[in-house]
């Protein structure tokens, strides 16, 4: 049945909806990091952090584990990014680097036959 | 100093209450007691709020990436509670999350 479902869905649309929720995940955090100084900001990052949430279990159920938890690791990406543009926390290679060794290891332990 | 490891200690408690979460939604399908899907929402909530308020005195490009020793827990979760094997390649990729978070760290 669940097998069924997913070959009902879109072949990759698990795949976009975990990137989608690794985008959400990080934009929300983003907003809880500028909410500290203004409440309506820490309300839209609930509602980001809630929707990732959200797109994070359906993609779960639409695609396998070891596709969706490594696509998970863009959120780490995208908050390079976010840091270096909107907070003042630069881009450096060590940063890059240390996601790099965090996306490596997502996708290990996520393996599975 | 001192505070600074204060800091990074909650952030493995962040990660364990989104970790337990998981795993207290996991054990509310395969029993549908109540109390724990509100247990689930409880771990949860302690873990968002934890994540603000570690938001306010850490960066966020550190933060950020913390939420990936999630995979440690539930690693450890997975040979505890549910009693999974865990093979080499998954621990690997433990340590793999750990080097960079350290990486992060330094």
């Amino acid at each position: 049945m669940e097998q069924l479902k997913a070959m009902e869905a879109p072949r990759h649309l698990g795949k976009g909806l975990m990137i989608l929720s690794a985008i959400l995940t990080a934009t929300g955090q983003l907003f809880w990091k500028w909410g500290h100084s203004n409440l309506w900001y820490m309300a839209i990052g609930f509602i980001c952090y809630g929707l990732g949430a959200l797109l994070m279990i359906k993609s779960f159920s639409l695609e396998k584990l070891s596709v969706a938890y490594p696509l998970m690791s863009i959120s780490y990406i995208v908050a390079l990014f976010y840091g270096e543009f909107f907070l003042d926390e630069p881009l450096s290679i060590k940063k890059l680097a240390a996601v790099a060794l965090l996306g490596i290891g997502v996708t290990l332990t996520s393996y599975e036959k | 100093m001192k505070n600074e490891w204060i800091l990074y200690a909650l952030l493995l408690v962040m990660t364990l209450f989104g970790s337990l979460g998981s795993v207290l939604f996991k054990a509310f399908t395969a029993n549908k007691q109540l109390k724990l899907l509100l247990a689930g929402f409880v771990s949860y909530g302690l873990g968002a709020l934890l994540n603000i308020y570690l938001l306010g005195q850490l960066p966020y490009t550190l933060v950020m990436p913390a939420n990936a020793l999630t995979f440690l827990w539930a690693l450890i979760f997975a040979k505890l509670v549910f009693k999974e094997t865990v093979g080499i390649r998954k621990i690997a990729g433990v340590a793999f999350i750990i080097s960079g978070l350290l990486l992060l760290v330094s």
